[in-house]
């Protein structure tokens, strides 16, 4: 960051991207439950509809299936469009048109249709939400070739990867998270983007990298700051994109701190925790002087009352406290 | 058996419009057939649903429409294809796996893409299309540019969630999209009429407050009439319309399914009696539209066409392998 | 049920052995209580026997293979039907946790056992490219070898091999000669170890005087039949070990040794002296020789020789020692430099009692006289203390009536 800078929420940071976007890109069609007049159920629209209207910012009914499936039939078509699911769940409702046609059409027509489609919803636990509403699934579309996956922990990263997918002609699996919408952070005034694919080392350190996503960067900052008066030193690592996933800079981290954890709300099995283990393998074996570690939800659909809740996604507390037994044993 | 039916009109249909629309039909026909004889032999990979006596479905829609408009298709779309201007050879070599078909080999039957005709896609995922078509024609619709949206699907796609949501979406947002529904009355096996109760499919469209409205699907002219009546009225701004043709496929589901266990011999013989082909034929000669001869010519004319596009397949180049990571992204 | 049989711990300061024979091969069924193996240390080569019966199963580790304290070298099966199941015999400890001995910096010469334990990849690479024997590391922390590991075990070893000059030309054979090389058994070559330790590691100085003898000489033949009346022949190493012990006794100073970085004291007065065998050189040592008389000290002395010669010595015979006592007078030499055996401080040479010319009241004679050169570790004691020790050992020799005091 160079220039001024100011500080903004989250959301804010997406409406910034969004209005300077849409403007930018007279194509851009945004539909989703409670987008329009409303700004959204996070204020992740606020102020658009004003200034573009409600013929580009369209309220539907209860339709993700059919939300998403027409943004992706409007991109194909000529439009750049944004379906917003609101919160990642719901994509569930429209999983098909995901996987089986946005990821697809642009490699089965050999390169001649594009999918300008970014399809947004907001993962991980708020407030004890309970688990409909709290998936974190963001790994099983990075599963899928054909589809990009940015997963922002900051209002600079919101903003600035929000401004790069809302250019890439490939379908973008957009994933806030809910719990961070009204964090404060700096983000420049001057333009900028976020290339996909360039990790940020959101902190420096020596004994032992941790990789995180989502809240949970926050999470590992907190507890690098713990165990930093123990003589600790955690360089902490935010992808921001899971595909592409900046594999150099996660496996220089490695290299340079040979331990590896990872810090991920998702659950672990068959999870973007794994991948970072199988990238520690495959890059960096000879480096490693410990086993990887994961600290991960614990494998229970969450639960509603908070002390349960509380056990189940990781916390600074556990996260101190494993990432300090690891590095003794 | 079907009981309600949209009669022809009363003007007499000119010899011009008559004989393209038999070409298109025989084409159809021979291509499938040919189709079928080529799969037989083993040179086919993958699997195939031809159209043989749907052939005045797609004939008659797409005769009103133009390069630039934009058709969603089915598993069984190898007429749609051809119907909407995709030239016999790039379908053929695209069935025959060949560098050289309209996808370069990459969908096969059933994720065949032409975009350069129109042509959004055959489908391997029943309804798929419903909502993708919808999206089209906001596309359509907010860049102003005059393009009407086919979608065509079976009466098996008309009980999925697809079709209400995409439906629902393009009759409350008035989308220039004529909805097609081929009811064939069997969804693989499944007779409709063990499906649902509402076996007469145009009169959803009346949930949706949509002109919604019925044709003998073997009659092309009749076809041709309503469809264009549909969409005169997409393209002018009048919004969606459902036309459900009651037609019949000669053959089996794929071809390996004999179409036999499912349905009677009575109701195939029934319904080849009405071939939409030879009854367009006699129909005009017997009305003086056209003579015999024409019809000949265009036999022949078809036979040419279609030698030319199996030599075509056969002696086209498989893909490189080396290409198979193209256009993921 | 398998039951493993580990190479034993047979000394506290043991750290690692090898097999020199299998007394029992692979089927063959033995008692518990029977002898097994025999196993050779860098100070006796002795009999161990089973700890179970049962059947011997599996591979046998090969004989000369040195391995650690608590390494599995045998299985012993309970049924004979089982002796195919043992596998080829991995070599490494059954279980691997926390030693309770184990110390912060994690050095491993002084290690009571020293189980095998796994390393982490990074480790291993280093290992390799460092020369550094895996088998020999302790972690620091936990059960996993780590870089740190094996990076200080790298550095320790450059602390006691300085680097050579690499400007120096390596020597070159003669053409017509070929070196030969001799077999060295398990315990040569681990003495040759320890003395290279010892001479590079302390700091060795050397004193030295010539005594003149003829009391000593006169003593010793006056009380000689006296002795073997009570069946022991005394000798000049007698008189020596005593005068040893009295001079440690009145100089605690030097009944002291060098460890990490500091000076501990012996809390009793024990003395070695070097027995040679045929092969080897034994040190057994004489405890708590300061409460001896001088003819318990030639029975102990006696004794413990003959153990050395039959090699019946044990290790608990030759462990400590706050000094040594080497008299190659025997093989005709005047004088020598001895080498400290570690963790002592103070070895004594002692050469031939022999008539030498000799400047008494200003007139030059003859006399026996003896020499004796003290050597001595510098960290421990300065030029002016071994003066003094040495000093009075000749005070004590040379009028050696000052030992019944």
């Amino acid at each position: 960051m160079t220039t001024e800078s100011r500080e903004i929420t989250y959301a804010d940071a997406g409406v910034e991207a969004l209005r300077e976007e849409m403007r930018r890109d007279s194509s851009i069609v945004y539909i989703g439950q409670g987008i329009g007049p409303r700004g959204g159920n996070f204020r992740q629209t606020k102020g658009l509809c004003a200034e573009f209207g409600e013929e580009r910012l369209r309220d539907t009914g209860i339709t993700e299936l059919a939300q998403t499936g027409a943004a992706i039939g409007a991109a194909m078509a000529g439009s750049r469009a944004i379906v917003d699911n609101v919160f990642l769940d719901f994509s569930l409702e429209a999983m098909t048109q995901i996987i089986q046609q946005a990821a697809n059409a642009h490699y089965l027509s050999n390169g001649k249709l594009k999918v300008p489609v970014m399809i947004r919803g907001a993962m991980g636990s708020v407030r004890n939400a309970g688990v409909q509403h709290s998936h974190t699934f963001y790994g099983w579309f990075a599963n899928t070739p054909g589809l990009k996956v940015a997963v922002p922990s900051s209002p600079y990263d919101v903003k600035g990867l929000m401004k790069t997918a809302l250019r890439d002609d490939c379908p973008v699996m957009f994933i806030e998270h809910k719990a961070l919408y009204n964090t404060k952070g700096r983000v420049p005034v001057e333009e900028y983007l976020i290339p996909f694919g360039t990790a940020s080392v959101c902190r420096e350190g020596t004994t032992a990298t941790v990789v995180a996503v989502g809240r949970m960067v926050h999470v590992a900052l907190e507890a690098a700051d713990v165990l930093d008066k123990e003589g600790i030193s955690l360089e902490v690592v935010d992808p921001r994109t899971i595909a592409p996933l900046d594999r150099a800079t996660i496996a220089e981290s490695i290299r340079k701190t040979t331990r590896i954890a990872v810090v991920d709300e998702a659950h672990n099995s068959c999870g973007f925790s794994g991948e970072v283990f199988a990238l520690a393998c495959e890059e960096c074996f000879d480096s490693l002087d410990a086993p990887p570690l994961r600290i991960c939800s614990l494998p229970a659909p969450n639960p509603f009352s908070p002390p349960l809740d509380s056990q189940i996604i990781p916390n600074a507390e556990r996260v101190v406290r494993e990432i300090r037994d690891w590095l003794n044993s | 058996m079907t009981s309600q039916a949209v009669q022809t009109t009363e003007t007499k249909p000119d010899a011009r419009t008559v004989l393209d629309l038999y070409r298109t039909m025989v084409r159809l026909r021979e291509f499938e057939l040919k189709v079928q004889e080529l799969y037989r032999s083993g040179v086919l990979p993958g699997f195939v649903h031809l159209y043989v006596g749907e052939e005045a479905v797609a004939a008659g829609v797409c005769a009103h429409l133009k390069r630039s408009d934009l058709i969603w298709s089915t598993h069984r779309g190898h007429g749609h294809a051809l119907a909407k201007g995709v030239p016999g050879r790039e379908v053929l070599a695209e069935l025959w796996g060949k560098v050289t078909g309209c996808s370069a080999g990459r969908g096969g039957s059933m994720h065949m893409y032409a975009p350069d005709y129109g042509f959004m896609g055959t489908n391997g995922i029943v309804g798929a299309g419903i909502p993708m078509s919808a999206g089209a024609g906001l596309s359509a619709k907010l860049r102003n540019s005059g393009q009407v949206v086919v979608c065509f699907f079976g009466d098996g796609a008309s009980n999925t969630g697809s079709f209400y949501e995409g439906i629902n979406m393009a009759s409350v947002w008035e989308l220039p999209v004529v909805f097609v529904c081929e009811n064939n009355l069997y969804a693989t096996e499944m007779a409709l009429s063990r499906a649902t109760k509402s076996l007469e499919i145009a009169e959803r469209a009346a949930m949706f407050k949509m002109p919604g409205l019925a044709v003998d699907g073997s009659d092309v002219l009749a076809v041709y009439d309503l469809a264009g009546q549909a969409v005169d009225r997409a393209r002018s701004g009048g919004g969606p319309t459902l036309i459900e043709c009651k037609t019949y496929r000669f053959l089996g589901h794929h071809e390996g399914d004999p179409g036999t266990n499912y349905r009677t011999k009575e109701e195939v013989a029934h319904w080849k009696k009405r071939d939409p082909i030879t009854s367009l034929r006699e129909r005009a000669i017997a009305a003086s539209i056209a003579a015999a001869a024409e019809f000949d010519n265009i036999d022949g004319e078809t036979q040419r066409w279609l030698d030319d596009a199996v030599e075509f397949g056969r002696t086209s180049a498989e893909p490189d392998p080396r290409t198979a990571l193209d256009f993921v992204w | 049920m398998r039951h493993d049989v580990v190479m034993p711990q047979l000394g506290l300061t043991m750290t690692e052995g090898s097999v020199s024979t299998w007394l029992k091969k692979p089927g063959d069924s033995v008692r518990k209580g029977e002898a097994l193996f025999c196993v050779e240390t860098d100070k006796v080569e002795m009999e161990v026997e089973a700890t179970a019966s049962g059947f011997v199963a599996g591979q046998l580790i090969e004989p000369q293979k040195v391995v650690p304290v608590g390494t599995v070298i045998a299985v012993i099966v309970d049924r004979q039907e089982e002796v195919e199941s043992i596998e080829a015999l991995s070599l490494a400890a059954a279980a691997v946790g926390k030693s309770p001995l184990q110390a912060a910096n994690g050095t491993t010469a002084l290690r009571p056992v020293t189980p095998q334990y796994p390393a982490s990849p990074l480790a291993k690479r280093l290992s390799k490219e460092l020369g550094i024997d895996l088998r020999e590391l302790t972690p620091a922390r936990g059960g996993r070898i780590s870089a740190d590991d094996v990076h200080r075990a790298a550095a320790m070893r450059r602390e006691r091999q300085p680097e050579a000059s690499v400007n120096m030309p390596a020597p070159s054979q003669p053409a017509s000669v070929s070196a030969v090389e001799s077999q060295l058994s398990t315990g040569r070559a681990v003495m040759a170890d320890r003395l290279s330790e010892s001479f590079q590691r302390a700091p060795h100085f050397y004193l030295g005087v010539e005594i003149d003898a003829t009391h000593l000489v006169d003593l010793r033949n006056r009380i000689l039949n006296a002795g073997e009346k009570s069946g022991v022949r005394l000798t000049y190493t007698d008189f020596f070990l005593k005068a040893i012990a009295r001079v440690l006794t009145e100089y605690a100073e030097a009944n002291a040794f060098w460890k990490d970085g500091k000076i501990l004291t012996h809390g009793s007065v024990d003395v070695g002296f070097a027995a040679q065998t045929d092969d080897r050189l034994l040190v057994p040592v004489i405890r708590g020789i300061d409460q001896l008389t001088l003819l318990s000290i030639a029975r102990e002395r006696s004794r413990l020789t003959e153990k050395a010669r039959t090699g019946k010595l044990m290790l608990t015979d030759m462990e400590g020692g706050s000094a040594t006592l080497s008299n190659l007078g025997a093989f005709g030499i005047d004088w020598f430099q001895a080498i400290l055996n570690p963790p002592q401080s103070v070895i004594i040479a002692t050469g031939r009692i022999a008539k030498r010319p000799f400047v008494l009241n200003d007139t030059l004679g003859v006399r026996d006289t003896l020499m004796i050169t003290a050597s001595i570790d510098h960290r421990v004691l300065d030029g002016i203390a071994g003066a003094r020790i040495l000093g009075r050992l000749r005070e004590l020799l040379e009028d050696p009536a000052m030992l019944l005091l």
